[in-house]
């Protein structure tokens, strides 16, 4: 049962830093029926998350979001879970497993499996969602475009290692009847869409990042956004609840026009990011950060950030102040080291070098920068321009796990070679090995290759591992990921100010 | 540092240990590793060639005019010397350059920032930026087109060997969209060139034939959305010989050309 904790007042009781060492099962069943709070908290490893619906309190009973709407007896909340920033946390799949002794929807062979042609209710046939949070997302190969016409790739695709025998599969894989080729990805936060997922108007829509057009909203022809899922392959969030629920849910055929609206709704009036951490206690009191909380991220206007004038995550000065109490409970400490984690992303440069579609589009390689040269946006640390960029994570040799394509990985491992004539990958050349080849699954370009949609900030305390393909454990594994990518030599205190600055977000 | 100081220090120095070798207005044009030189503000990009080392430019933001090259690529240099030193390497302004499309892992040089090197002001530092919030400031769209309507070309154009449209060029491509819907264009000539370069060596190179066919692939990308009248007629001509270069201007011949003609009234 959900036990999410109403926040009547601003200001949070001070009892309710207790939970914080007793974590509650705040698991939401499909079609549990109970209402989401107006603004809800619930507690993480980093304090407590909040939630926040801005349309008021929702009955979820027969909502197309909570209500199990196919065959396998998931609804979307299953895996973008309230308490868990509108994902779900490795830890959580777990627990589920644990209670419910592999039964729950969320491990479904369709693809809470490593494959479905694989033993059921045995943990290796979940291993990648046990051990990394990963659900299997099947492509057509080669690439289809919106009306379905077969995209001739710039390469070729080989399949290189398959430790979990799905692409390999003759029934599933590659070279079968309905070729597919399997990449296994996180879900991602169902949440704050107004900073990057929003309508756009009319017009030609240029993709700054490649000269291209961008894709279109099927309904509008307007251009998208083309800012959610690791591929940017769904041009609108309507778009991709058809095809969550034909695939992640299994249902008959595409959701009623009716429950599609309940649901792409809802995504416009939720906001997730934490609310609360034991040593700093509430953000949303008037002498907090000005950008913390999740009514801060709903009241806040899109657009780009600005170091000086109107920072992606707002202000610290308030806990930058001399003046604490000077209490022992640490909280001077924490708020100061927040404050100067924001700097650290903010302002600390390094050298950028070889990610494509930053580099690439015109800044210069290597390029000295910040985070923040990335992760532009207000509120939410997405990149306005379609944020799909090749950071490192799935192309080798990576930084977080094995440096070359031959040493053990759990993952799948393609190569793929650029057909003569066509750009290679600007980094590294024709032939790249990869685990995901990303947004080149879906374009069939090779500068594509390993371009990974960034993902929002906020929540993040709440949703471990991170990146797509889960390779970062935690808040600080992100930070050292970062440190190896580009040799950033950031000092103890640096490194731990911006793993508490990430923290609070 | 404002730009107008360190450019006229920098001059001075020039002018006292005697510069007087560079011969302003001379064209050059080289392809070579870039190299990065780190500054207490934003980094140069340097390149060198038959020992002398010359200044390209400095990081800037996409809202600029000149886009600095690529380690990991070779680059192509075009310009004029414009007599001064910069950063350390003689300037060549205008200039143009080109990301070499094939991966060179060998250009990878950084030099660390030394004292008395210092590159111009940037617009958007690598820092935070004191004076434009966001990036570069948007231009006021040009006017609608207005009858009455006569044959108009638009170029776009490209870098060697490349098919990367860069926002300014968009801005070309998205007026000659314009005035093809509002002239009610019968026709839409286009031509994809297939340009050259002749290097200060003597050698010259030309663009590779795929550079033409990605060109085309782009144009029909955005022709594909562009929604153009139904009765417009369009004809692409991509060049399959090369332009001549003449070591002056070969920078202008890598382009797609637009030429509309509107309805007969
Ligand atoms: C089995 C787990 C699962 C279920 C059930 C599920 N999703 Fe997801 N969701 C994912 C995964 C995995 C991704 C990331 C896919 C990718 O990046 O390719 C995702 C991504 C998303 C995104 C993109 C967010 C962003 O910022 O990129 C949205 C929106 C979303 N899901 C909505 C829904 C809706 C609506 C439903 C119900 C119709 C649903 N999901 C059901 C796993 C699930
Ligand atoms: C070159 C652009 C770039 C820069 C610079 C950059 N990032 Fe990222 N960031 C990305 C991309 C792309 C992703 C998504 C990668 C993926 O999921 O595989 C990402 C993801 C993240 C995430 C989200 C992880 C998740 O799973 O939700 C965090 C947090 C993050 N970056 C923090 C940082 C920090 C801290 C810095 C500075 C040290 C930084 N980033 C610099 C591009 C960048």
């Amino acid at each position: 049962m959900a036990r999410a904790v109403m926040a009547a007042a601003l200001t949070l009781p001070a009892a309710l830093s207790a939970q914080q060492s007793e974590r509650i099962d705040d698991w939401w069943s499909p079609g549990q029926g109970t209402p989401l709070p107006e603004r809800a908290n619930y507690s993480n490893a980093g304090g407590m998350l909040g939630v926040f619906n801005q349309a008021g309190v929702l009955e979820t009973k027969g909502h197309a979001f909570f209500e199990p709407l196919g065959s396998n007896g998931r609804a979307c909340v299953s895996c973008h879970q309230p308490s868990d920033g509108m994902s779900i946390s490795v830890a959580t799949v777990q627990r589920r497993w644990q209670a419910t002794a592999g039964r729950d929807p969320i491990f479904a062979e369709v693809d809470g499996a490593n494959c479905p042609n694989q033993p059921r209710g045995e943990a290796s046939s979940h291993s990648l969602l046990l051990e990394r949070g990963l659900f299997r997302i099947g492509l057509p190969w080669p690439p289809r475009d919106a009306n379905g016409a077969v995209i001739e790739p710039e390469y070729d695709l080989e399949l290189v290692s398959d430790p979990v025998h799905c692409n390999s599969d003759s029934e599933y894989g590659i070279t079968s009847a309905t070729p597919t080729v399997s990449v296994y990805r996180r879900p991602r936060p169902v949440a704050n869409f107004k900073y990057f997922a929003y309508p756009r108007g009319p017009g030609l829509g240029f993709n700054i990042k490649d000269g291209t057009p961008l894709d279109r909203d099927p309904e509008t022809g307007y251009p998208s956004t083309m800012n959610i899922m690791a591929d940017a392959r769904e041009p609108t969030l309507k778009q991709q609840a058809i095809n969550a629920g034909l695939g992640h849910l299994q249902t008959q055929g595409r959701l009623s026009e009716a429950q599609l609206k309940q649901i792409t709704d809802f995504e416009a009036q939720v906001y997730v990011a934490q609310a609360y951490n034991e040593f700093a206690g509430s953000f949303e009191t008037p002498s907090a950060p000005d950008s913390l909380g999740p009514v801060a991220v709903a009241n806040g206007v899109p657009g780009l950030g600005d170091n000086l004038h109107n920072p992606v995550f707002g202000f610290y000065e308030s806990w930058k102040r001399e003046d604490f109490d000077g209490s022992a409970d640490g909280a001077d400490e924490f708020k100061a080291s927040v404050a100067r984690g924001s700097d650290v992303f903010f302002l600390r440069q390094f050298w950028l070098k070889d990610t494509t579609h930053i580099n690439s589009i015109g800044l210069g390689n290597p390029l000295k920068r910040t985070c923040a040269t990335c992760h532009n946006a207000r509120m939410t640390g997405m990149d306005l321009a379609p944020g799909w960029v090749d950071l490192g994570t799935t192309n080798y040799p990576t930084w977080n796990g094995p440096r070359t394509f031959t040493e053990d990985s759990p993952l799948p491992v393609f190569k793929l070679t650029c057909k003569p004539g066509y750009k290679t990958h600007p980094y590294l050349g024709t032939v790249v090995y990869t685990h995901d080849p990303g947004r080149a699954l879906i374009s069939g370009r090779c500068v594509d290759i390993g371009a990974i949609t960034m993902q929002q900030m906020r929540g993040l305390a709440a949703r471990a591992p991170y990146f797509a393909n889960g390779s970062a454990k935690s808040i600080a594994e992100i930070v050292d990921y970062y440190d190896r990518r580009f040799n950033i030599g950031y000092s103890e205190q640096e490194r731990q100010d911006l793993i508490n600055f990430l923290s609070v977000l | 540092m404002p730009m107008t100081m360190a450019r006229t220090s920098l001059l001075v120095t020039a002018m006292l240990v005697g510069h007087f070798a560079v011969a302003e207005g001379e064209r050059i044009s080289f392809v070579a590793c870039p190299v990065v030189r780190d500054t207490a503000t934003v980094p140069c990009f340097l390149a060198d060639n038959a020992g002398t080392t010359y200044y390209l430019g400095i990081q800037q933001d996409i809202g600029a005019d000149w886009f600095p090259p690529q380690l990991n690529h070779k680059v192509l240099v075009e310009g004029y010397l414009s007599g001064d030193t910069v950063c350390g390497g003689l300037e060549i302004k205008p200039i143009a350059t080109s990301v070499l499309p094939t991966v060179d892992p060998a250009c990878n040089t950084i030099l660390p920032a030394e004292p008395g090197i210092v590159a111009p002001h940037a617009e958007r530092g690598a820092g935070p930026n004191g004076e434009v919030p966001g990036s570069a400031p948007r231009r006021a769209p040009p006017p609608p087109p207005e009858p009455p309507f006569a044959v108009k070309e638009f170029s776009l154009s490209f870098t060697f060997d490349d098919d990367g449209l860069i926002a300014r060029e968009f801005g070309v491509l998205a007026r000659a969209i314009e005035y093809a819907k509002v002239s009610k264009a019968s026709a839409i000539d286009i031509v994809i060139s297939r340009g050259s370069a002749k290097l200060s060596s003597g050698e010259v190179i030309n663009e590779d034939p795929s550079a033409v066919m990605r060109r085309e692939r782009l144009i029909r990308r955005w022709l594909a959305v562009a929604e153009l009248p139904t009765a417009t007629r369009v004809s692409i001509k991509p060049m399959g010989e090369p332009l001549p270069a003449d070591g002056r201007t070969d920078e202008n011949n890598r382009y797609i050309k637009l030429t509309i003609t509107p309805e007969k009234r």
